[in-house]
């Protein structure tokens, strides 16, 4: 058939053997008969006979001739298309994948697995898989990300365990997209099979059909190793208060009971403590709490014992930064008439020493009683709030109406958006038009918009939106899932207002079944003005959920550490009124991108843009890099990102300034350590690498065994299979035969006498 | 009437009775109970059975406080006890707590909860027995006549003013107070209880009487909701 094509002056390229093929008509073959049943007439008609005599023999060649000359002129005027199939040769590729994360670093009797590997390429390995697939690899590195390696580097090994993380899934899928999956001969992937970040392996690698080979640099052998982990290390304590830090030990292949963590600050002994294993367990969990009794950073450092050829020494330190500010937590609230809330609000905030209420409420007429750390005193005519107002670091606002705040309306504004006031606002018998909030400087902090309120009066629980809430007042339980269930279980609250919806930037932080199970109502939403937290609960009350858990074996506590920890973190206290650094964390990790957010206020202590920051960072040794930072959406604030080379302590200033004036500096401090991701679980994952190579048609073996990757490695040429479309009027041949069987027919009728 | 203002007319009644219900719904959030405790011994806590509804409707009428008015009683065994932030104890005679109840109502007072105690006539005995129960480390202390409890939403130059005689005894406030915080408020030879009930329940109680008693009840509920 492809030589026919070819006669015909077809271009099959690049097939070479047709596997198969499919005639299609652009009219379809309806359209042929149609066509034909209309042209035979035609042609009949055209040519008929004049009456003169001609032999059976003659009128049967003439009919032919006609028939065949109208069928395909029917034929061509239809369109046809000749859809055909064939295998097509590949240029073959084989792609090595080098794993060159931190864990490829650990050592196996003085020989670290890197080490290995490149034994194995000293002992010709690529030279023989070019030997048996006659094409040399294409060789790649992989950790955070996927480097092509050329052939000079290879011969040279130039490879270095670097990479802070692995990521298997996104490799082969690089690697794969690079090279084009259907000249694959496989992937040799030599590694670990350590991935830390990234898609689950098993997962990802699924739908490939490319076959991936995985080598382990050394056969799980009997080393031990001891793992030491932090959980959510804290970056800030309070004066005259205590810390509590927690963290995992874990155990690979060694027998003991206990193992003893010893804590140092500031490079002196603190304390010593110690994970108690149960029998059969290889992880056990610790707990140490630190007093802060002396304001300032402090840097801790937690170390485990090493044991002698320890899998890796690497995870068996770690360290944090602890910040002690002096709490100077004043809260300041105002209502419009009593409230059991307020009450057990102030009961909870004086469960911490360095916590200070005052209470101002209406009572009736212009008559407001105060009650200073919930101690009532006389009731007084018309009081002068400004001078509590000004030493407040949050303001709880609870049914009060806006002729109330009229007098200190702009003073609460303007702190708010300084960010030296933070608010809470608590749900009341009155919604906020009736307080008269609408069209206000007070509407403008509220993070929904008033416009609408209805009141649904049901019973409903409260619902977390997130297990991995970023909100360390909304952990009253160190498990995510069982802190969500301990939210789910909390006394039902009566009832809530439904507003229009959020403003822009309003967060949910927990919903509520009211409306349904399906349908959840935002309960407590918090929002941002300018560098303040306003937090809006909408509905309640929330009292129960702390006294009537009493009885129970949660007591008062939980609700004591969600208003004391909600109330210092809508403070939001900052070291410069104009000028301040937010780090998403105290801590960070040696090569890891470290936001840094810098919020800058001009002299009136409105946000400024158009600032210039001068950001830099001086590490331990005393380097110093110099950053720039890039103006966010959020007016004010200017963000930039470090990406440290070392470990250390990191002294961070910024400096702001606008049209050449300084308008301040703002001073942070960073603790830089050696991400540990790589060495959370440091053995050879042989059953898992065993697992993706069957799942994709490889095999996985050890270094020494190398030999039986390249024998598994399929040496037949490629080549893959191709359709093209021939459209059958393009033909030179057709074209002749057209022209030809008329001139035909006219010579024969000319000889014959006919007309 | 055509049909379609028929219609229209009926739309609009039920929008307004719908949004007077949620109004009114609204209205009731975090509502105020007080319930008086049901307490063993042989006492008659039942004593005076409208002067908390009373109490609660004055409060939702000068203090726009949400209430529940109704005489509810609760035990201290009760599990329901920690729904109610204050409880009214009242009686004539004999009050006894069961050793169960005693560490019941002393972590329901050191969570927040508060107990305010009338003397009916008879009680005080009882009582002191009782209270020293839970704190026996403590003593009842006269609050003076300049106190705040005396001067929340209506002044009382003198203390605590005398509503019911028994004795020819001058009326006292007394408290209980633990770690900064009014825990239990034992009103004695005032008998502001008898004052807060319906007119005529105590024919001798004139309305002046009775409003005095109502204005130190609504002093002590600010009170209590202020610390």
């Amino acid at each position: 058939m492809h030589s026919i094509l070819s006669l015909f002056g077809y271009n099959l390229n690049p097939i070479r053997n047709i596997e198969s093929s499919a005639l299609a008509l652009s009219w379809g073959w309806a359209g042929l008969v149609l066509l034909l049943l209309a042209l035979v007439p035609l042609s009949w008609w055209a040519y008929r006979c004049e009456g003169k005599n001609i032999s059976d023999k003659m009128r049967r060649q003439l009919l032919a001739i006609r028939i065949v000359w109208v069928m395909i002129l029917a034929f061509l005027m239809c369109g046809p298309v000749l859809v055909v199939s064939g295998w097509v040769p590949q240029r073959n590729r084989l792609a090595v994948m080098v794993d060159t994360s931190r864990s490829m670093s650990i050592k196996h009797k003085e020989t670290s697995r890197l080490d290995q590997v490149k034994k194995l390429f000293a002992s010709g390995f690529i030279k023989q898989l070019e030997d048996k697939t006659g094409i040399y690899p294409e060789v790649f590195s992989f950790a955070d990300n996927v480097s092509p390696v050329s052939r000079q580097e290879v011969e040279q090994f130039n490879f270095s365990a670097d990479g802070n993380q692995t990521d298997i899934s996104n490799a082969v899928r690089n690697v794969i997209g690079n090279l084009g999956e259907g000249s694959m001969l496989g992937i040799v992937m030599i590694s670990d099979g350590v991935s830390t970040t990234g898609d689950n392996p098993a997962m990802a690698l699924s739908n490939i059909r490319t076959p991936v080979h995985f080598i382990a640099p050394v056969q799980e052998g009997e080393t031990a190793d001891l793992a030491l982990h932090l959980t959510r290390p804290p970056a800030q304590g309070y004066l005259n208060s205590s810390v509590r830090v927690r963290g995992e030990v874990s155990l690979h292949r060694v027998a003991t009971s206990s193992v003893a963590i010893t804590v140092r600050r500031n490079g002196e002994f603190f304390v010593q403590t110690s994970a108690d294993f149960a029998s059969g367990t290889t992880k056990a969990g610790f707990a140490f709490n630190i007093p802060c009794d002396e304001e300032g950073s402090f840097r801790f450092e937690l170390e485990i014992p090493t044991l002698t050829g320890e899998l890796t020494s690497e995870n068996n330190q770690t360290g944090f930064l602890l910040k002690v500010v002096r709490e100077r937590l004043n809260i300041m609230a105002l209502s419009g008439r009593l409230s059991w809330d307020v009450k057990f609000i102030g009961n909870a905030l004086l469960t911490d020493p360095n916590a200070q209420t005052v209470h101002w409420a209406k009572l009736r007429d212009d008559r407001w009683v105060c009650s200073r750390d919930l101690k009532p005193e006389r009731a007084v005519r018309n009081p002068d709030l400004t001078e509590d107002l000004k030493i407040a670091d949050v303001l709880i606002l609870n049914a009060a109406s806006h002729d109330m705040l009229r007098p200190v309306e702009e003073e609460i504004l303007r702190r708010v958006e300084a960010g030296t006031l933070g608010l809470l606002i608590l749900p009341s018998s009155q919604g906020f038009a009736e307080l008269g909030y609408q069209g206000t400087l007070i509407e403008k902090l509220l993070p929904v918009a008033p416009g609408r309120e209805i009141w649904r009066g049901t019973p409903g629980n409260m619902v977390l939106p997130s297990t991995e809430t970023p909100y360390n007042f909304l952990r009253l339980i160190d498990d995510p899932i069982q802190n969500v269930e301990f939210f789910a279980t909390l006394p039902k609250i009566e009832g809530i207002y439904e507003y229009d919806g959020l403003k822009p930037g309003s967060e949910i932080l927990i919903n509520s079944t009211i409306r349904g199970n399906a349908d959840l109502l935002p309960l407590m939403i918090r929002s941002r003005a300018g560098l303040g937290n306003v937090m809006l609960i909408a509905g309640g009350p929330l009292w129960p959920a702390g006294f009537r858990l009493v009885p129970t074996d949660r007591g008062f506590s939980p609700y004591s550490a969600l208003i004391v920890n909600m109330c210092k973190w809508l403070a939001n206290r900052r070291e410069d009124a104009q000028v301040s650094i937010e780090l998403a964390s105290s801590r960070g990790y040696v090569g890891q991108g470290n936001s840094i957010r810098v919020w800058v206020m001009n002299s009136k202590n409105e946000l400024q843009s158009n600032a210039q920051i001068s950001l830099t960072i001086k590490d331990e040794p005393g380097n110093l890099t110099s950053l720039f930072c890039i103006e966010t959406s959020e007016k004010g604030c200017y963000e930039a990102t470090f990406v440290p080379a070392q470990r250390g302590l990191h002294r961070i200033e910024a400096t702001a300034r606008y049209q050449g004036h300084e308008l301040g500096t703002a001073k942070s401090e960073l603790l830089i350590e050696m991400p540990t991701a790589e060495f959370d679980e440091p053995v050879i994952k042989e059953s898992l690498m065993a697992q993706l190579a069957s799942d994709t048609g490889g095999i996985f073996t050890t270094v020494d065994q190398a030999a039986k990757i390249v024998a598994a490695i399929d040496s037949e040429p490629g080549q893959k299979l191709e359709s093209k479309s021939i459209d059958l009027r393009d033909s030179w041949l057709l074209l002749i035969i057209l022209l030809l069987l008329p001139m035909v027919e006219w010579y024969l009728r000319r000889i014959r006498g006919l007309s | 009437m055509t049909r379609i203002n028929r219609l229209l007319t009926a739309l609009a009644v039920a929008s307004a009775l719908l949004s007077g219900m949620t109004m009114s719904a609204a209205a009731e959030f975090d509502r105020t109970i007080i319930p008086r405790v049901k307490y063993g011994g042989g006492g008659d806590w039942y004593t005076g059975p409208t002067s908390m509804p009373n109490l609660l409707k004055q409060a939702s009428e000068r203090l726009r406080l949400p209430t529940q008015n109704e005489n509810i009683a609760v035990s201290v065994s009760d599990p329901e006890l920690f729904r109610y932030p204050m409880l009214f104890l009242t009686g004539h005679g004999q009050v006894r707590f069961s050793d169960y109840e005693v560490n019941v109502l002393l972590n329901y007072l050191d969570n927040g909860g508060f107990l305010w105690v009338n003397d009916s006539y008879g009680i005080d005995r009882f009582i002191r027995r009782e209270v020293r129960k839970l704190y026996p480390d403590r003593e009842f202390e006269l609050l003076p006549a300049d106190h705040a409890i005396f001067n929340m939403v209506y002044e009382f130059k003198d203390g605590l003013p005398k509503i019911h005689e028994h004795d020819g005894k001058p009326p006292a406030a007394f408290a209980l107070f633990d770690k900064g915080r009014m825990k239990v408020l034992y009103t004695f030879e005032s008998d502001i209880g008898d004052g807060l009930e319906d007119a005529g329940v105590h024919q001798i109680d004139t309305p002046e009487i009775r409003e005095k008693a109502m204005q130190m009840a609504l002093n002590i509920l600010a009170y209590v909701m202020m610390q």
